[in-house]
């Protein structure tokens, strides 16, 4: 590696002000659907699980349905297309998964990732921030996860997610 | 006159983690790009997770210590790459070592059914033929220090070889910039992860960063991360964080668990292959950087 490829480095000891909270989008609904789908039209079809179908999915897949209303639309030749969110402890997640016609994942991108740990930024810190700034800088509330080395979450709440949703088309949309 | 170049960013879920990969230029471009850059990600994922019972790695854990198993020379070269780092780290960086994961819970039960022996390591690995690979002894094979950084450089060189000129791809953290005119890297504060902070600034280059805040357990009354120390034989704790920087993403991520287990002492190897480590510890920053290195607690 360079000396040239590295401009900057924090000097031993001193740390810089921390940044209260992660944000990205990476898609819109309609993006995502034109990207798992090019040129197919998408029809919307939600529709609010029973009891019954609330149960079979959970005893089918080890997991909790925590919202009742599915958001599917049906994708013209066949397929599905659904957006649905995860929440960990610190993490938001909102994801799109694409079925082919015969109930198998084509895609799963993610459209939105938040992050917060919101309380543990301390107040001297967060007020340095916006000393010296003047009316119309741009202030700089939340990071990109690109730029963040380290996050190393784990993946598996949004895979649990996947299989919910897999389970939910073969029993509220399938019915098998 | 220069075009006007837009960021195309997609994430998803892989490697046990999430994946980001990010194109500069024309859209058309950058998302066919992207497209090959997550089909290389996938592919090392096929060849070498510990979960998937068809990889490279599953069948050597099954089948290695009874006849040799041919992998892909991807995962020779991964393997090859991580016996040379064993030796040159007097034993610190060991890819055999996955039975002592699975019995913290790290990994999953049943990763090698047939390794039992608790001082099975990677010197019992043995490659022929040059994909040819063979145990002397049951083990668990586990490419997990090492796999994810080789498929960030895999998902970069898809990039390029499309033709992009500025790029990004952050596998969980383990993250390779090319083309840049000054990309910031943040790191978590290891005590208070929501905490992050500016470290450095990179115009090119890998950067990957070792610390326990997403995946702690508890083993015999300590909280600590997955890294075994097989020189102190145990995990190490979750009380501080290594950064570390070099050319590519697989050095940088082998070279965390180096850093995170030999302290200052690794310095002479990372500054043999242009690297250089970050010690969080303690709200103070250690670094290789100025040739001044105090011993990491």
């Amino acid at each position: 590696m360079k000396r040239r490829d590295i401009l900057r480095f924090v000097p031993a000891g001193l740390l810089v002000a921390a940044v209260p909270a992660v944000a990205t989008t990476y898609l819109t609904v309609e993006q995502a659907q034109e990207s798992m789908f090019p040129g197919r039209r998408l029809t919307k079809a939600f529709f609010s699980l029973s009891d019954e179908q609330v149960r079979e999915i959970e005893r089918r897949t080890n997991t909790n349905v925590r919202e009742r209303e599915v958001r599917m639309w049906r994708v013209e030749g066949g397929g599905a297309f659904f957006v649905d969110e995860v929440v960990g402890k610190h993490e938001f997640i909102i994801y799109a998964l694409g079925l082919t016609a015969d109930g198998s994942v084509r895609e799963i991108e993610i459209l939105d990732y938040r992050e917060s740990y919101g309380y543990q930024v301390r107040n001297a810190e967060w007020r340095r921030q916006f000393i010296g700034k003047r009316a119309g800088d741009p202030v700089r509330l939340t990071a990109d996860i690109r730029n963040i080395s380290g996050a190393t979450l784990s993946c598996k709440n949004l895979t649990n997610g996947v299989r919910r949703l897999l389970a939910t088309y073969e029993i509220a949309v399938r019915n098998i | 006159m220069k075009s006007q170049s837009e960021i195309f960013s997609r994430a998803r879920p892989l490697l046990g983690t999430l994946v980001e990969v990010s194109a500069w230029g024309e859209a058309v471009a950058a998302r066919n790009a992207i497209e090959r850059a997550f089909a290389a990600i996938g592919e090392v994922q096929r060849l070498m997770s510990v979960h998937d019972p068809e990889s490279d790695v599953a069948r050597v854990n099954r089948e290695a210590h009874e006849r040799p198993v041919r992998v892909h020379p991807w995962t020779a070269e991964v393997l090859r790459l991580a016996l040379r780092l064993q030796g040159e780290s007097c034993g610190s960086f060991d890819c055999g070592v996955g039975s002592r994961l699975e019995k913290a819970g790290f990994l999953p039960t049943g990763a090698a059914p047939a390794a039992r022996s608790a001082s099975a390591s990677a010197r019992n690995i043995h490659i022929e033929d040059s994909s040819m690979v063979r145990l002397r002894r049951p083990l668990c094979l586990d490419l997990g220090g090492i796999a994810k950084g080789y498929a960030v450089d895999r998902a970069v060189e898809a990039l390029r070889a499309t033709g992009i000129a500025r790029g990004l791809v952050n596998a969980g953290g383990d993250l390779r910039v090319f083309g840049h005119a000054g990309f910031p890297v943040m790191v978590r504060d290891p005590l208070l992860p929501g905490r992050l902070v500016h470290l450095l600034t990179l115009r090119g280059g890998a950067v990957a960063t070792s610390a326990g805040y997403h995946c702690a357990r508890r083993v015999k009354g300590r909280h600590v991360m997955p890294i075994f120390d097989p020189t102190r034989e145990r995990f190490l704790a979750c009380d501080s964080s290594v950064t570390v920087i070099a050319a590519s993403c697989v050095m940088a991520d082998a070279l965390t668990k180096v850093a995170a287990i030999r302290g200052a002492a690794a310095a002479p190897m990372l500054l043999r292959h242009g690297a250089h480590a970050f010690w969080w510890q303690e709200d103070r920053i250690y670094t290789t950087w100025e040739a001044e290195c105090r011993a990491a607690a």
